[in-house]
């Protein structure tokens, strides 16, 4: 943990907090397969692949201050990247599977953020958007490779620790693989944030033409974020793939690109932790809403993202913190 | 005479028809503060911009240390050591004081490894230079106008460079604050004595102290040049220059 | 020969209709510098206040073209008044306190709400009979005469469209607050009503649009999202916030994948024509008619 942002003469316990507090987190969620049963532990396991996949849009929209409204195509890819790997050479495969999906995400992401921060910042929205519209009705019309609404199923990863059998249903085993890799995608973006990388995209979000003047390369960075957040986004992807053993078009549908942004405006921009906790709030009130009323989670999502527009613009994390600091800033956007 | 170290030939730009830069030829020497002064409207931010690179001129070129940079993009530039201050003290709302001059000390650096310590340290040291220390955890959006025009100075010298282009670091300011300001480029001039200076400067008490050059522009053209004495006695400077606005 | 006739006369007839959808979506950009992410569901919103609107009025008239003129104004009237409500409701507050990036996210929750709203109450696909039957000899081809009527509409109501912006007070006004929006408004004009009248008329435009299409294509939730897919680009293609340059790309668009479909199957022909776009975008990064921010 060198946080340089935090250095100099600031207190020990802002350092030794964070990290105990972490390191209590990291114990618990480890030895969460001895004191939950299994649908809650499968819940746990979604609530921390979404995560991830909130933590890397974040590093986009909190971080670099650009607003995806396709982060979905990233996290679609990289669950058809690892279910295609599966379908061709069997659930053995599964790390290469997990490694397929990263790489196609990624370079998906490489190559249209290449495209897409050249456009200027009105122009960005536009162009993911436009993405997210291509591939999801791209994922519609060749049912023959996606399967459409019906999706493609999977089988579970063969990983056994003694007679504890990863299943479908009940992940076992895949919950601490799943977990040690999420955790190493969280503790990458971490380490990215809290390096001169991160300072630099912060500059970025805060004032492009000064970052510029002071010899920052926005092109360069921008495009970095982009890719780095999709790499984050199809690791999560390929991971929730090989964890839940189906994967659909509705991935790349608006509904999860909403969702991402919805969890990070929630738990606050910005803020790394944020959009985890959001993520866990959305996840648990959707588990509640299924049975009472499963069409009308969209539509609780759309008003949600119109509250928190209008009276909540910073998030319930960032919300507290700035809480009776003076006036907010005039504009988040450019 | 020393080589200059930033040089503008003929340099041209029109805003929809009006020439807001005219054919204007400047140099800069190492260790020279050179002052451009003129009414508003002259021309002297453009100017800047097109130095800075954040616009491009429509002819004419720019040379810093021998070579072409008409078309190079500002992050360039502000890497070759090329660095400047904002009319309006254009900061980063939301990074603290340090972040900032941090963000500057690095050039445009970005990497994984954490930040050497001889950075850090150069940074504490230029925080305490420029009287940001005790406001060195602040956002830049809780300081003063005073204040944000002492972070914009440090900002520009955290990067170590060899021409500052200081745009109007007095206005706005109260005379105690002022004479603060005139007490840290006093210091600046005498401990860094090869950078170059251009100092674009409404206050006739800050350019005649620190500029050993004056350069007048007016409509886009460069007027007068010379010492600061030559130029107060030129009587084409006093007709247009003091007609407008008080010596 | 006729193949050929035949796929440039659709791409004629589908790029008018995208240029009068990515009209309103242009405007709406340059007065109030919104995104309208929600702009293919007042799309969709049309085809489908159409459908609820058009059987009683046509047992009641007795008459399935005068039903479907009928329609064809009022459901851009209803779904104009239903955008300017939502304007001044959700959006204005973010306009007026420059929160840019709110406003995206508020268009693109409008949009979750329409869509799914749209599934809640009127799911599954459904058809409109088209009110003309018959078709007109071209050069030994047939084509179907509603389709030319519908691109006839389209082009006349993006004439009607640019003339009242040129023509009228309102216009200038809106013309106004595009070019400078501190400017305009120091001078007095209500931004409350440029803001509700623009949103307004460009929502209408989309849902005129959509009932226009609704005996060509089949109407259901998810009808806006390849139209807004559509207009999304060429706006952006054509420049942001440029009016000419959104028509002349939607034509571009469609004629292009109107010649691609000559030679390929639908999809690959839609694949061929969107990476020209994006190869138009990557030529020029501010699109056809769009000119680089200033930066200072």
């Amino acid at each position: 943990m060198k946080g340089f942002v935090s250095g100099g003469n600031r207190s020990i316990s802002r350092r030794v907090l964070p990290l105990a507090l972490g390191l209590v987190s990291v114990i618990a969620l480890g030895s969460a397969p001895l004191w939950l049963d299994a649908f809650s532990l499968s819940f746990l396991l979604k609530v921390l692949i979404w995560g991830l996949f909130a933590a890397s849009f974040d590093v986009l929209f909190g971080y670099a201050g650009l607003l995806s409204l396709g982060h979905s195509v990233y996290f679609g890819l990289g669950a058809y990247g690892a279910a295609w790997m599966t379908l061709s050479y069997g659930p053995e495969v599964f790390p290469w599977a997990l490694g397929a999906g990263v790489l196609l995400g990624g370079l998906a992401a490489a190559a249209i953020g290449a495209l897409a921060v050249r456009t200027g910042s009105h122009g960005f929205i536009i162009v993911t958007a436009v993405t997210a519209l291509i591939a999801f009705l791209g994922a519609q019309s060749r049912r023959d490779l996606t399967g459409g609404d019906d999706g493609l199923t999977l089988s579970a990863m063969p990983l056994a620790l003694g007679g504890w059998r990863a299943g479908c249903a009940d992940p076992g085993p895949a919950y601490l693989f799943a977990l040690g890799i999420v955790l190493l995608g969280l503790g990458a973006l971490g380490t990215m944030i809290r390096s001169p990388l991160g300072l630099a995209l912060r500059c970025l979000r805060e004032n492009e033409l000064r970052a510029q003047a002071l010899g920052y390369d926005v092109y360069a960075l921008k495009w970095l974020a982009f890719t780095v957040a999709g790499l984050g986004a199809a690791l999560a992807g390929a991971l929730y793939a090989l964890v839940n053993c189906h994967v659909s078009a509705a991935l790349f549908g608006w509904l999860v690109s909403a969702d991402v942004l919805i969890w990070t405006l929630f738990g606050g921009a910005g803020t790394l932790v944020g959009p985890l906790v959001g993520t866990g709030v959305f996840l648990s009130l959707r588990e509640l809403l299924s049975d009472l009323w499963p069409a009308g989670y969209p539509v609780l999502v759309g008003l949600a993202l119109l509250g928190i527009a209008r009276f909540l613009p910073r998030g319930l994390v960032g919300g507290l913190r700035t809480r009776g600091l003076g006036p907010t800033r005039k504009g988040e956007g450019p | 005479m020393k080589a200059a170290v930033l040089e503008a030939r003929g340099l041209r730009k029109a805003f929809s028809g009006v020439r807001a830069v005219d054919g204007v030829d400047l140099a800069l020497r190492e260790g020279e503060w050179t002052a451009l002064i003129g009414p508003n409207g002259a021309g002297k931010t453009t100017l800047l911009h097109l130095l800075g690179g954040q616009l491009r001129p429509d002819a004419g070129s720019v040379y810093f240390q021998g070579e072409e940079i008409t078309r190079r993009p500002a992050e360039r530039r502000a890497r070759a050591g090329l660095a400047r201050t904002f009319q309006v003290p254009a900061l980063f709302p939301e990074l603290t004081v340090r972040e900032h001059v941090l963000a500057a000390r690095l050039r445009g650096r970005w990497t994984l490894r954490p930040v050497p310590n001889r950075d850090r340290e150069a940074v504490e040291e230029l925080l305490a230079r420029c009287r940001l220390r005790e406001k060195a955890s602040r956002r830049a959006e809780e300081l003063s106008h005073g204040d944000r025009r002492l972070l914009e100075i440090a900002v520009a010298l955290a990067s170590e460079p060899r021409v500052l282009l200081l745009d109007e670091p007095a206005a706005g300011l109260s005379p105690a604050e002022v004479d603060g300001l005139l007490v840290l480029l006093r210091e600046l001039r005498r401990e860094r004595t090869s950078l170059a200076v251009l100092l674009v400067e409404h206050d006739m008490d800050v350019v005649f102290e620190l500029a050993e050059r004056v350069v007048v522009m007016h409509r886009g053209r460069v007027l007068a040049e010379g010492s600061p004495e030559e130029v107060h006695r030129d009587p084409e400077v006093q007709a247009v220059y003091l007609g407008t606005r008080e010596l | 020969m006729t193949v050929v006739l035949f796929q440039l006369a659709n791409g004629l007839v589908w790029g008018w209709v995208v240029a009068l959808v990515a009209l309103g979506l242009s405007l709406i950009y340059g007065v109030l510098r919104v995104i309208n992410v929600a702009h293919g569901a007042f799309y969709m919103l049309g085809a489908a206040v159409g459908v609820v609107l058009y059987e009683p009025l046509q047992s009641a008239l007795g008459n399935a073209p005068g039903a479907f003129a009928l329609v064809l104004v009022l459901s851009p009237l209803l779904v104009g008044a239903f955008g300017a409500l939502l304007e001044a409701t959700a959006l204005r507050p973010l306009v007026e306190r420059g929160r840019w990036v709110m406003t995206i996210v508020t268009t693109f929750a409008l949009l979750l709400i329409l869509q799914q709203g749209a599934q809640l109450l009127l799911p599954g696909v459904r058809s409109v009979p088209a009110p003309l039957a018959g078709g007109v000899e071209l050069l030994g081809l047939r084509y179907p005469l509603y389709r030319l009527v519908l691109a006839g509409i389209a082009v006349l109501l993006i004439g009607l469209t640019a003339l009242f912006l040129y023509k009228t007070r309102f216009g200038l006004w809106a013309r106004a607050v595009r070019q400078d929006r501190e400017l305009a408004l120091s001078l007095g004009i209500p931004a409350p009503w440029v803001y509700s009248g623009t949103f307004a008329l460009g929502t209408a435009l989309a849902a005129a649009a959509g009932w226009l299409t609704a005996p060509v294509v089949s109407v259901d939730p998810r009808m806006g999202m390849d139209i807004l897919l559509q207009s999304f680009l060429v706006v952006i293609v054509g420049g942001l916030g440029s009016l000419r340059g959104a028509v002349v790309a939607a034509l571009l668009l469609r004629l292009a994948e109107g010649l691609f479909a000559v030679g390929f199957d639908p999809v690959s022909a839609r694949a061929l024509a969107l990476f020209l776009m994006g190869a138009l975008l990557l030529w020029r990064p501010h699109g056809l008619f769009g000119r680089e921010e200033v930066s200072s």
